[in-house]
C-alpha cells in the first residue's frame, strides 16, 4: 500500500514536471534549446555555408569564426521541452547603445584624434540587434556580445576619423583642405554609411546585426569651434555678395542688350521708309520711265511755292 | 498518516533524489554534461588523461576508460569556456618618430583553443598574452611616423598579432581580430599647440576666403562692365548698317535713288522753319529771274 502510495507521489511529481515543460515564445523572443547543454543543429551546416554571412568574412576568418547553425524557435506556442531540456530566449528587439558605453569606464563622450591631429569629441549611438541567422555565436560563442560589438565599432569610427578627408571628384582644392574637422562635420552622415558598411560582418562574427550607426556630434575644441563659426559666417558672406554682384552684373547687361534692340529699332524705322518709298518710286519708274518720277517731283514741289518767302521765275530761259 | 508521508517521500525523491543522483553520477565521472562552447580536461595522480570537448552528455568511460571512475578521489576536472573574449589594453605609451607621446589603446579579442596548454604552461595566461599584446604594441608602435601611427592602423594591428599570435598559441590562447582603438596625444601642451595651429589656420583660410570673394566679385563686374560696353558698341553701329544697307538697296537703281533723294529734300525742306527762296529754273543760270512775295 505504501509503495503504491509513495508511485502516486512520483507520478504526481513527475506530471508536474511535465507540466513544468510547456512555454511559449513571446513576440520579440526567439528560443534555442538545448539537450544536456547542447544546442540542436541544423545538420552540419555552419556559418561559413550560409552565402550571405560566409560572403562576409574573409578566408582567415572563416577558420575562427565558424559556428554551427542552430534551430531557432519562433515566436509562438506552447512548446514542451524535456526537464534534461533548457530554453534559452534571446530578445530579438532592436537595442539602441550609446557610443560612449564601455564596461569598464563611465564617460560622456568619447575623443578621437583626426586627420590633422585635432582631438574631437564625438557623441552618437548605436542601433543593433542579434543576428537571428547567426545565434549560435550571439548565445554561446561571444562572452559580451554588447561590449564585443562597441569594442569593434569604435575602432573602426576612430581609424575612419584619423583618416579622413573630403574627397573633390573634380580634383578643385578647396581653401579648408588640410582642416579634416571641417570636412568631417560636413560629412556625418558619409561616416555613418561608412560604419555601417564596415560593421556588417559583424553579423557573421559576433552574432549582431548594426542596424544604424547614429553619430550625432563631431565637436572639436571651444577655440576651433569659434574659428570654424567665423569660416562659415565669411563664407555666408561671400556668397551673398558674389550673389549680389552676379545679379547686378546680369541687369547691366540686360540693360546694354536692351540699348542694342532700341538701337536696331530706331534704324529699321529711319530705314523703313525709304525702302518703302524707293519701292513706290521704283514701281513708277517701271511703268512711266524718269518722265513719271520727274512729274512726281515737280507735282511735290509745288507746297514749296505756297511757302516761299521768295520765287525767283525763269522766264524765257530759251531765249535768254 | 503513513499515506501522507509515502506522498511526500514520493514527490521528493522525484523533484529533488532525481537531479540529486543526476548530479551525483556527474560527479563520479558516470556521466557528464559539456554545455556549449566548454572544455572538460581530466586530470589523474597529476597528468592530463584526457578532455571531453563534445558538447552534450558525455560518458567518460568511453573516452578515458576505467580510469575515469578513479578521478573523482586521485583527480580532477577542470571547466574551460572556450568563448570569444575581449580585452582593452588603454593607454600604452609609445613615441612617435617625431617624439610626440602618444598613447595608444588596443583592443583585441582571443579564446582558448588549447584548454589544456591554457592550464598548464602558464599560471596567468591572461595577464601574459596581455603583457604581451602590450610589449608588441610599443615595439611596433614606437617611434614611427605620426601620420603612420594614425592612418595605417589596420596594418600595424596585424603587425601587433602577428607577433604575439606564435606565443600565446603556446599558451592555449588564440589570438582573434586585434585593433588599434585608440590613438591620442598624451601631452596637453601639445594638444593646445595643435589646436592653436589649427585655429590660425583657419583664420587664414577666413581671410583667404573673403579676398576670394572679393577678387571673383571684381571679375563677375568687370565682365559685366566689358560685356555692356561691347553691347552698347553693337547699338552705335546698328544705325549705320541698317540705314546704310537700306540705301545700298536703293542704290542699286541710281534713277529712283535719285528721284528719292530730291523728294527726301523737298519734304525736308517743306518741314523747315527757315526762309525759303525759290528758283523756279532748273539752274539758277536757266534764265533772267524776277523776285516776286517780297
Amino acid at each position: 500500500m505504501e509503495i503504491a502510495v509513495l508511485l502516486i507521489g512520483m507520478v504526481i511529481a513527475a506530471v508536474a514536471v511535465f507540466l513544468y515543460g510547456f512555454y511559449t515564445v513571446g513576440p520579440t523572443e526567439r528560443g534555442v534549446l538545448t539537450s544536456f547543454g547542447r544546442a540542436q543543429r541544423l545538420g552540419n551546416k555552419s556559418t561559413i555555408d550560409d552565402p550571405e554571412l560566409g560572403a562576409l568574412l574573409s578566408d582567415e576568418e572563416k577558420l575562427r569564426y565558424n559556428y554551427p547553425v542552430i534551430q531557432v524557435i519562433k515566436p509562438g506556442g506552447p512548446y514542451f521541452k524535456w526537464p534534461w531540456q533548457k530554453l534559452i530566449k534571446v530578445d530579438m528587439t532592436i537595442q539602441t547603445t550609446n557610443i560612449t558605453w564601455d564596461p569598464d569606464i563611465a564617460q560622456s563622450s568619447i575623443d578621437s584624434v583626426t586627420k590633422d591631429n585635432l582631438t574631437v569629441e564625438i557623441s552618437g549611438q548605436i542601433r543593433w540587434r542579434p543576428s537571428e541567422r547567426n545565434l549560435y555565436a550571439y548565445v554561446f560563442a561571444v562572452e559580451n556580445p554588447t561590449a564585443h560589438i562597441m569594442g569593434y565599432f569604435i575602432s573602426v569610427l576612430r581609424d575612419r576619423i584619423a583618416t579622413f578627408s573630403n574627397e573633390h571628384e573634380d580634383g578643385e582644392m578647396e581653401l579648408t583642405e588640410g582642416i579634416s574637422i571641417n570636412d568631417l562635420r560636413k560629412n556625418v552622415s558619409t561616416i555613418n554609411q561608412y560604419m555601417e558598411d564596415s560593421s556588417r560582418k559583424t553579423a557573421a562574427r559576433y552574432g549582431i546585426e548594426l542596424d544604424a550607426a547614429l553619430i550625432t556630434t563631431i565637436d572639436p575644441p571651444p577655440e576651433v569651434d569659434e574659428a570654424l563659426a567665423s569660416i562659415n559666417t565669411t563664407s555666408n558672406n561671400v556668397a551673398a555678395e558674389i550673389s549680389q554682384a552676379k545679379a547686378e552684373a546680369d541687369q547691366t547687361l540686360k540693360m546694354a542688350e536692351q540699348a542694342v534692340q532700341i538701337a536696331e529699332n530706331q534704324a529699321n524705322a529711319e530705314a523703313a521708309p525709304l525702302l518703302e518709298l524707293s519701292e513706290t518710286l521704283s514701281r513708277m519708274h517701271a511703268t512711266g520711265g524718269r518722265e513719271a518720277l520727274d512729274s512726281y517731283i515737280r507735282n511735290a514741289s509745288l507746297p514749296l511755292r505756297e511757302k516761299a518767302a521768295q520765287t525767283i521765275i525763269t522766264l524765257n530761259a530759251k531765249n535768254s | 498518516m503513513s499515506f501522507i508521508i509515502s506522498f511526500i517521500v514520493g514527490i521528493i525523491l522525484t523533484l529533488i533524489a532525481i537531479p540529486a543522483i543526476y548530479k551525483l553520477g556527474g560527479q563520479l565521472q558516470l556521466w557528464r554534461i559539456v554545455p556549449e562552447k566548454t572544455v572538460l580536461v581530466y586530470t589523474l595522480f597529476g597528468k592530463v588523461i584526457g578532455t571531453m570537448e563534445e558538447p552534450g552528455i558525455n560518458l567518460p568511460i568511453t573516452q578515458l576508460g576505467p580510469r575515469a571512475f578513479l578521478v573523482p578521489y586521485f583527480g580532477k576536472v577542470y571547466t574551460v569556456s572556450t568563448t570569444i573574449h575581449q580585452y582593452y589594453l588603454r593607454n600604452q605609451l609609445v613615441n612617435s618618430e617625431e617624439g610626440a607621446p602618444m598613447g595608444v589603446g588596443i583592443w583585441y579579442e582571443c579564446y582558448i583553443s588549447n584548454p589544456t596548454a591554457y592550464l598548464f604552461e602558464n599560471s596567468d595566461p591572461v595577464r601574459s598574452l596581455s603583457a604581451n599584446v602590450s610589449t608588441a604594441v610599443i615595439k611596433q608602435l614606437s617611434n614611427l611616423q605620426l601620420d603612420v601611427l594614425l592612418e595605417d592602423r589596420d596594418a600595424l594591428s596585424r603587425k601587433v598579432r602577428t607577433e604575439v599570435s606564435p606565443t600565446s598559441e603556446q599558451w592555449g590562447f588564440t589570438l582573434g581580430s586585434t585593433y588599434i582603438r585608440k590613438v591620442a596625444f598624451r601631452d596637453e601642451g601639445m594638444i593646445k599647440e595643435i589646436e592653436r595651429k589649427v585655429v590660425n589656420r583657419l583664420r587664414q583660410v577666413t581671410a583667404s576666403m573673403r579676398q576670394d570673394g572679393e577678387n571673383r566679385v571684381a571679375i563677375i563686374r568687370s565682365n559685366a562692365e566689358k560685356e555692356a560696353s561691347r553691347r552698347l558698341g553693337k547699338a552705335q553701329a546698328v544705325r549705320p548698317k541698317v540705314v546704310g544697307e537700306a540705301l545700298s538697296e536703293i542704290r542699286e537703281n541710281e534713277v529712283v535713288a535719285e528721284a528719292l533723294f530730291e523728294l527726301l529734300d523737298l519734304q525736308a525742306t517743306l518741314k523747315s522753319e527757315g526762309k525759303i527762296i525759290i528758283n523756279s529754273g532748273h539752274t539758277p543760270n536757266d534764265g533772267t529771274g524776277i523776285l516776286l512775295n517780297t
